[in-house]
């Protein structure tokens, strides 16, 4: 649930008890002001009655509210002294403007007493009142429109005020989840004046560059380290190469310092591998212009072609168009060669290897064990099938690297029992 | 200790008072009286209602000078006694001249009409530099009463 709703959620129902209890307080505030007014015209009424019947010194009794608003009947002195103003409220069968037959109505009657001429008498004077139940349903849908009406009033300061004043998260979440540290060149920024948000931000940035510097030391270390290694191997290889001319060795020690040569030449060529994974990574080979494909895979084919017949594994090539890419050369020439390594390497005697090639993609098919490999980490460093010690488990590495860094889409399957390898540029 | 003496000092005189004089809301006044008094004054302002043991006193004020009046009825509504603030023009000549001639020099101020039993009785207060009388006079004006203040 977004925050907004969640805002939106409690301040309704704050909203909806605060206007219950409002309403219930009104109600009787409202009805006190009305009797209090009612109450209050009814005492001048009393006032004008009295003073009508001085003015004719003559008083009619009246006993029933048929023909007027009050009734007047001779009481004794003492209980008309007995009697104070009293206010209260009754029915009465009255017919209304909108009732089609007399109907009890509610009525406020004010009940009193006075002197003249000697005599008493009791009066009883009434005004139709509000009917409550009418009053009550009335209040009752002016606040609930009042209530929808702040309601949606609330949604809209939500949805124009509230999510403007958090666009500026979103947007740096947004930029956060699209942020690669390989790929990315800047950390993310927004603008905003929200004292939270630019402290999120900076937190973010300050998390992001350290980690950033973390990555660069680290891809600089094994650089360095892959560049370091590669004198002492080589001078290693020599000696021992020098060691085997030493006719004094007897044949077991001859065998066993070429193997030795053999191992540390492996030990080169993973080295090798990771000074040029780390070197594609750093963007060391960068020289873009227009490759032709085709071209690169002839000249790949032309080198590989003892290691394939040594291997007994036929090649083809389908070529449907000429494929030109803008990269660097020598990164394609990497790319091509590792392909056709991998396919000649992990193939079995008598297999083949389809190379096809069209306007906008490149494919390489071979076969080989007859089951499919993880896709998910067949590119994956040092993935390997460990029976197969000779293989660095670098070359596919190297090529997802290159694909990589020019957002080329490279993928593996397994099909018609070859395994597929499929540059789509 | 002292503070509750006090305070019983106090609740008593609050309530002796209250023997005296309770004021009481125009609800509880009966009918008739009050009807009678709104018959006569049907222009009162700031109406307040007291008991004074079987009297029911009613303060207020008339017109745009705001004359203060107070009435008393009694248990059968009849008018026992009225106060009433006058002007010094509206004070019957005797006692006017009575004034004149007694206290020569003398500002009159405070002056009140009190009319009991078809009487009227007049007070009102004498003031010169720092000597100052309170006064009663009848309406052929004698001295009924003077204290000095």
């Amino acid at each position: 649930m977004k925050l907004l709703n969640q805002t939106l959620r409690y301040i309704s129902i704050a909203t909806l008890i605060i206007i219950s209890i409002w309403a219930f307080i009104f109600y009787f505030i409202i009805l006190r002001e009305i009797k209090n007014s009612i109450d209050e015209g009814l005492d001048n009424y009393k006032r004008q009655i009295i003073y009508n019947f001085q003015k004719k010194s003559g008083i009619e009794t009246k006993t029933s509210f048929d023909e007027g608003f009050y009734t007047v009947e001779p009481i004794s002195k003492h209980s008309a002294f007995s009697i104070r103003d009293t206010y209260t409220d009754t029915l009465l069968m009255m017919q209304d403007a909108d009732d089609t037959s007399p109907e009890p109505e509610p009525v406020r009657m004010l009940t009193t007493s006075f002197e003249m001429d000697g005599s008493y008498y009791q009066m009883r004077i009434i005004n139709s009142m509000v009917e409550e139940d009418d009053l009550v349903k009335a209040m009752f849908w002016y606040f609930v429109w009042l209530y929808l009406i702040l309601i949606a009033g609330i949604i809209f300061t939500n949805n124009y005020a509230l999510q403007r004043l958090w666009r500026p998260f979103y947007r740096l979440i947004q930029q956060l989840t699209n942020y690669n540290i390989l790929k990315s060149d800047s950390f993310p920024e927004v603008k905003t004046r929200t004292t939270e948000f630019r402290d999120l931000q900076n937190a973010v940035r300050t998390l992001l560059a350290h980690n950033a510097e973390t990555f660069e030391k680290q891809k600089q270390f094994i650089s360095h380290a892959s560049h370091e290694l590669q004198t002492p191997l080589a001078i290693a290889i020599n000696k021992l190469e020098l060691l085997l001319e030493d006719e004094n060795l007897s044949n077991k020690q001859t065998g066993h310092i070429a193997d030795t040569i053999r191992t540390i030449e492996r030990l080169s060529t993973v080295n090798k591998s990771l000074l040029l994974l780390s070197k594609i990574e750093n963007k060391q080979f960068f020289d873009n212009r227009p490759v032709c494909i085709n071209d690169i895979i002839l000249q790949s084919v032309e080198e590989f072609e003892e290691f394939a017949a040594y291997k007994n594994v036929k090649i083809s090539i389908v070529a449907s168009d000429k494929l030109m890419v803008v990269m660097d050369e020598s990164l394609a020439r990497i790319l091509v060669s590792n392909l056709l390594r991998n396919a000649i390497f992990h193939n079995i005697a008598g297999g083949k290897v389809f190379i096809e090639i069209k306007p906008d993609s490149l494919s390489f098919k071979n076969n080989g064990l007859r089951q499919a490999l993880d896709s998910q980490r067949v590119f994956e460093a040092f993935y390997k099938d460990a029976a197969n010690t000779s293989s660095t488990g670098l070359g596919l590495a190297i090529l997802k690297s290159v694909c990589h860094l020019y957002r080329f889409n490279v993928n593996y399957r397994f099909e018609e029992e070859l395994h597929v390898f499929e540059i789509n540029f | 200790m002292k503070k509750i003496i006090l305070f019983a000092m106090f609740a008593s005189s609050v309530s002796f008072s209250g023997i005296f004089a309770q004021e009481i809301s125009q609800r509880n006044v009966p009918s008739v009286i009050l009807n009678k008094f709104q018959q006569e004054y049907p222009k009162a302002l700031d109406i307040d209602w007291k008991k004074e043991a079987d009297l029911y006193k009613v303060d207020f004020e008339i017109g745009s000078r705001r004359t203060d009046h107070d009435v008393w009825y009694n248990n059968e509504g009849k008018v026992v006694k009225h106060k009433k603030e006058i002007a010094k023009r509206d004070l019957p000549a005797a006692v006017l001249a009575k004034i004149k001639a007694d206290f020569s020099g003398y500002r009159i101020s405070d002056i009140k009409q009190i009319t009991e039993a078809g009487k009227s009785i007049y007070t009102l207060e004498l003031n010169k530099l720092t000597k100052e009388w309170k006064m009663t006079f009848d309406s052929t004006g004698n001295i009924l009463d003077q204290i000095a203040d």
